[in-house]
């Protein structure tokens, strides 16, 4: 149960951190998520329920970047120089994308979630979501050349 | 196809680089907090059971069978040897629950969740609870001799038990961990000595039977047991250190 | 997280073992020492709620070390334990972890996985009967950690432990000890310097120096013996 637990966790604050982009405020969306999850499921269902384990963190990012201004908005955490080099084209990428690509790669790429699962966080179909994965992929390319 | 494809692989792994998050403060303690004990209490009554020793279960099934063949020829001085065996199993019963303080199992248990009194509590119970019920099993065959049943088990099987694990559940109290085990035998093996010869000396003690004076003595034995039972889990709650 | 020690006191016919023992302790390694007898075994026994005081409290966020929630954060390693006969490894961490309250399969999953933190995975199915003390000790390790403890009680842990075991050791205290409340108890000088955030001395059942190693301006070593300086040979 722990090493799946703590794969979530860190799954789940990877996600949140991505769209809050602070890390105390990611890190509270996930303990919240965890918590609201836990009121209707026991933690074993978490893989089988992992799109609304999502669907949770997704809303309440929502709720909080609206609602929470002493969270605010970081600039991209310091990395490695040499990492920020190399990933310098992708990133900038990455920006010409809108929102809703740029969490599907993230999902997809990022956090590895499945295809059904994502096409149920975001509300649209299996066909759709390959679809728009294989469209921002090859927006991507095209920028980077 | 190929540069895609390599190109691919480079998009994924920058992603991954470029999505990496700071290490998350309070990831342990949340979690812990979130494993809530799920075992009941009845679900450690069973597991406890199976770290029990076989042989406990065994001896009451022998001597169950043991009984039923006795009660079968009705010879009363034969039910002497059922009441010599029947103190090993009362040993066994207060014994296990020695058994932690004997394998330095102690503390360790008493700093759990399930302290030490609930386990020593529960092994002793089980144990004594079960071998009580098997050997009043025997109660039924005995009846169908129609001669004073009552009277019969409770002389030869159930004085001798409680007495048994009165005895025993004592040593077991007051003793030092390292020979209590070695003393509680000693006492047991005397008792059945006693029986035995009984059986030897074909004693008969009918007179016991009179104003239901067999009962007064179960009932003190069983009450003797009870009690020191009793003092075994208030010890078992805090452990006493000689300096 | 907050462990209050307050006026610990534990009184036999004609001694006093621990005497007036107040801390307040938060998330951090806590380093013990003190000679045989200055009564650190008497004061982790009572933290760990298995000694009744005869007089003071020991509560951690409120909870009272006698009650069963309070065990339920509790880790501890014992300074000397035993086994039931012909247990293995992993049966010995299992049973710790049925007491702790862990369902079987919670059970069986994080005794794997704190076997091979401690690195007996390869011993669990063979009987402690053929363990040296320093895989005994690990797996003394291992089950106190069965249960993500808040407050981990280490009764002597380096014990048998050789120089390799003792990095190791050292390694996985200092990581335990950013998010729980660790107490440890030795007397090698050397592990507290290396691994513990603050030192307790006790002498004489009571706690006479509470700081953090940079305060000792002479090496630690010294402090300790210019401390036990009257009990002459007592020290390790």
């Amino acid at each position: 149960m722990s090493v799946d637990l703590e794969e979530h966790y860190d799954k789940l604050y990877r996600y949140c951190f991505m769209r809050l982009k602070h890390p105390q405020a990611a890190e509270d969306a996930v303990q919240e998520t965890f918590l609201r999850f836990l009121e209707n499921y026991s933690y074993r269902e978490m893989g089988k329920k992992l799109a609304y384990l999502y669907t949770i963190a997704r809303n309440l990012c929502i709720d909080q970047y609206r609602k929470k201004p002493e969270y605010p908005l970081k600039e991209e955490t310091e990395g490695r120089e040499e990492d920020l080099l190399e990933t310098l084209a992708l990133r900038q990428a990455l920006l010409k994308l809108n929102e809703e690509e740029r969490e599907l790669i993230f999902l997809r790429y990022v956090n590895e979630v499945a295809v059904n699962d994502i096409g149920k966080i975001l509300g649209i179909s299996r066909f759709s979501v390959r679809r728009r994965l294989l469209e921002a992929l090859k927006k991507l390319r095209s920028f980077m050349e | 196809m190929i540069g895609g494809m390599t190109m691919k692989k480079r998009i994924k792994k920058q992603l991954k680089i470029i999505y990496r998050a700071p290490e998350p403060t309070n990831r342990e303690a949340f979690l812990a907090s979130l494993e809530q004990p799920r075992t009941t209490f009845v679900r450690f009554l069973i597991l406890q059971s199976k770290y029990m020793r076989k042989w406990n279960f065994l001896l009451a099934a022998a001597i169950f069978l043991f009984a039923v063949w006795m009660f079968k020829d009705v010879n009363r001085q034969n039910l002497w040897s059922i009441s010599a065996a029947v103190p090993f199993l009362a040993m066994s019963a207060a014994t296990e629950g020695g058994r932690s303080l004997r394998f330095g199992m102690d503390e360790l248990e008493m700093a759990a969740r399930f302290s030490l009194k609930t386990i020593v509590t529960a092994k002793i119970g089980i144990l004594g609870i079960s071998n009580l019920l098997l050997l009043g099993a025997a109660l039924p065959l005995a009846y169908i001799k129609r001669e004073n049943v009552f009277f019969y088990t409770g002389l030869y099987i159930l004085i001798p038990y409680l007495l048994s694990a009165f005895l025993n559940l004592l040593v077991l109290r007051r003793g030092r961990r390292e020979d209590s085990f070695y003393l509680c035998m000693g006492i047991t093996v005397m008792l059945s000595g006693i029986f035995l010869v009984f059986q030897a000396l074909e004693v008969s003690l009918g007179i016991l039977a009179e104003h239901g004076t067999w009962m007064a003595l179960a009932v003190f034995f069983a009450w003797s047991a009870g009690r020191e039972f009793w003092k075994l889990r208030e010890q078992a709650e805090e452990y006493k250190w000689s300096l | 997280m907050e462990l209050i020690i307050d006026r610990l006191t534990k009184q036999y016919k004609n001694k006093i073992a621990v005497d007036r023992f107040s801390m307040k302790l938060t998330p951090g390694v806590y380093g013990l020492l003190g000679a045989n007898g200055a009564g650190k075994t008497t004061l982790m026994r009572m933290i760990c709620g298995i000694l009744k005081p005869t007089g003071g409290t020991v509560t951690f966020d409120g909870m009272d070390a006698s009650t069963e929630a309070y065990r339920q954060i509790l880790g501890y390693l014992p300074q000397d334990f035993g086994y039931y006969p012909n247990f293995t490894g992993k049966d010995f961490v299992q049973y710790m972890a049925i007491l702790k309250g862990l369902d079987k399969k919670q059970a069986k999953k994080r005794c794997e996985e704190l076997l091979q933190l401690v690195g007996l995975s390869h011993m669990k199915d063979k009987k402690i009967k053929t363990y040296s003390g320093g895989m005994k000790q690990r797996l003394g390790i291992a089950q106190a950690l069965l249960n993500r403890p808040k407050l981990l009680v280490l009764d002597e842990p380096t014990a048998g432990l050789d120089p390799k075991e003792r990095v190791r050791f050292r390694d996985l205290i200092a990581s335990l000890g950013k998010n729980s409340i660790v107490i440890l108890s030795t007397h090698i000088v050397s592990d507290v310097e290396q691994i513990a955030d603050r030192i307790l001395l006790m002498k004489d059942g009571q706690l006479i120096f509470c700081g953090k190693k940079e305060e000792i301006h002479e090496g630690l070593e010294e402090f300790y013996l210019e401390q036990f300086q009257e009990k002459g040979g007592d020290y390790e």
